[in-house]
């Protein structure tokens, strides 16, 4: 492709002009908020056109890495972080359409500092917010984040959410449609009523929730849901999901002590749009009931992908699992993180029992199951699949490193459905 | 109506069956492109124009030059034909992105303001960011001499802005 300019002597004279600063406004503040804000700013040295450029950027991110010093004095660091960021935004002029703040990494205490960016952001139609800070510092939401009535898009660490925080007259969030929030704190049980005033909320994340706290979703729009940590009670109704990722932690040691309540037989029969659903922690272990009630023709159409942890040889939770597999005809990917416990009573046969040649598997054509240690339970699974998958590609099998030679050669030559079946033993 | 791709070949094809799916565009220069409508749309401001539905004689692009078009047009066919997730396919376009935006300033600036009018937010970030990385790490000095700035500074006011923004200098 020949990119060069039609003659030599025009293409000197434009080669000498300054068309970057005769840029329209809106591409020069897009340029400037692909920099490092410090360098952003510097640019007001370069001519008078440049002087007040900066000013008016309306996507800024203010990262603590920027402003390691040359010579690793850290002690400031902190100090000048603070400063800079209180400066730039008490002589910016415009509107802030991004707020970004990365401290990740740095040790560097926000303290009320926040609280003042909240109230400048929320008088600025502020659209996206992100603010991730460091391990230790945490902070609460300042009651006029409330008032920025235009986010469509918040992504908060370590944040503190109480409950009388929520005002009563709060509007809510009208366009927003991502709310993404790790490690973080919830008090008082109104969550729910945060994510019902958001009517256009599309996708939510809940990371490394650290209380115990109900938890209450209801919603018709949401598409994408993750919860990830640890609760008493979770309760959700968000029949519309195409994709969603659930892990209950537990405290180590704690077996029954912290009761959790999690609806999730009907939630999962709600879902009737689902493409990927991945279940961890001790989600199976919990569901209070042995089977799902489906309702036919009821099945999961949509269903691609499926991860789960699971004990295969708890009957319970092998019930649950052929549930699923059962409703899903057109999964492709499973995914099993194995796990084992010493049975309260014999194990019956069950993955044994199941009939070998009813296509359970038909679109199945990757299976993976990680700490594998060859319990009878596994090896039956196991057996079950290759069998009945007839468009198997590939069976992926980690190991703890306890399986012997000759166990991991006999699962080489398990007879297998599909000719292009591949076993990897990783 | 005569029709050029960008490197005169395939105009056969496009004439042929599928003229539904073809769209022309013009370029400032009144040369003619043939793209598929798959592709035409990844410009908001086309894709605009064809649910107004005011493209039947072509798409008229008065503040795009025909060498700038061209390049806007491999950009994109390369962007629409790249669907796929594998690991490959995107080392690949990484590397057309990068060899892409190896080209004179002039060339650089007007495909940013042609991504800005045709509306195309790859492009449109793609070459920002490489402007920036122009900037990034340079000294004042180093800065305007990359891009021809003059420095209408007076000595006194060159003196004055880091005095008064220190807190940005330190």
């Amino acid at each position: 492709m020949d990119h060069g300019c039609s003659s030599t002597k025009i293409s000197k004279y434009a080669a000498e002009q300054d068309i970057i600063s005769n840029l329209p406004d809106g591409l020069k503040d897009k340029i400037l908020c692909c920099l490092p804000i410090k360098e952003a700013v510097g640019t007001c040295l370069l001519s008078r056109n440049w002087r007040y450029t900066w000013t008016s950027m309306t996507e800024l991110m203010f990262r603590g890495d920027d402003f390691a010093s040359e010579n690793g004095n850290e002690n400031d660091l902190e100090c000048r972080f603070l400063k800079f960021t209180d400066m730039f935004l008490s002589l910016h002029n415009g509107p802030v359409l991004k707020f970004g703040l990365n401290t990740q990494g740095i040790e560097i205490s926000t303290g009320g500092h926040i609280y003042r960016w909240m109230l400048m952001l929320s008088r600025n139609r502020i659209k996206e917010i992100q603010l991730m800070t460091s391990m230790h510092d945490d902070y609460n939401i300042p009651s006029c984040f409330f008032s920025c009535a235009e986010l469509e898009y918040v992504h908060l660490r370590l944040c503190v959410w109480t409950t009388s925080q929520l005002p009563i007259l709060s509007k809510g969030f009208k366009q927003l449609h991502t709310l993404h929030l790790e490690y973080f704190c919830v008090e008082g049980n109104n969550f729910g009523d945060l994510v019902a005033s958001c009517p256009n909320l599309e996708k939510l994340t809940l990371f490394w929730l650290i209380s115990f706290v109900n938890i209450n979703i209801h919603s018709t729009k949401l598409k994408i849901l993750t919860v990830h940590g640890r609760f008493n009670h979770l309760s959700l109704h968000t029949p519309y999901l195409t994709s969603v990722v659930i892990k209950l932690k537990q405290v180590t040691g704690d077996t029954s002590n912290a009761r959790c309540n999690f609806n999730f037989s009907q939630f999962i029969a709600s879902l009737s749009d689902v493409k990927n659903i991945s279940l961890h922690g001790s989600i199976f272990e919990r569901a209070e009931h042995d089977f799902l009630v489906l309702k036919p023709p009821k099945s999961f159409n949509q269903l691609t992908e499926i991860s789960l942890y699971i004990d295969l040889g708890n009957l319970k939770q092998a019930n649950l699992a052929l549930c699923l597999f059962q409703h899903a005809p057109n999964l492709q990917l499973i995914n099993l993180k194995l796990t084992s416990k010493k049975p309260m009573v014999p194990t019956v046969h069950f993955w044994e029992s199941i009939d070998h040649h009813v296509c359970l598997f038909q679109n199945v054509r990757v299976v993976g199951m990680i700490n594998f240690t060859g319990s009878s339970a596994e090896l039956a699974f196991l057996k079950l699949i290759l069998e009945d998958a007839p468009v198997l590609r590939k069976a992926e099998i980690k190991d703890k490193g306890k399986l012997g030679k000759d166990d991991l050669k006999n699962l080489l030559k398990m007879r297998r459905a599909s000719k292009d079946a591949e076993i990897v033993i990783l | 109506m005569a029709a050029t791709t960008a490197d005169g070949n395939k105009v056969d094809e496009a004439v042929g069956g599928e003229k539904s799916k073809m769209i022309t565009l013009k370029s400032s220069d009144s040369e003619q492109f043939e793209m598929t409508r798959e592709a035409a749309v990844m410009s908001q401001t086309i894709q605009h124009m064809i649910e107004d539905d005011c493209v039947d004689s072509g798409v008229p692009l008065p503040n795009v030059g025909s060498k700038i078009l061209a390049m806007v047009i491999e950009y994109r066919n390369r962007h629409v034909d790249a669907s796929s997730d594998s690991a490959g396919e995107k080392e690949d376009l990484k590397s057309f992105d990068e060899s892409f935006v190896k080209v004179d300033q002039p060339t650089l600036f007007d495909i940013i303001l042609a991504a800005n009018y045709l509306d195309i937010k790859g492009l449109l970030d793609l070459s920002c960011q490489t402007v920036a990385d122009m900037i990034k790490g340079k000294s004042v000095e180093e800065i305007r001499k990359t891009f021809n700035i003059k420095n209408d500074y007076t000595p006194d006011e060159e003196e004055e802005i880091p005095r008064e923004n220190q807190w940005a200098f330190e």
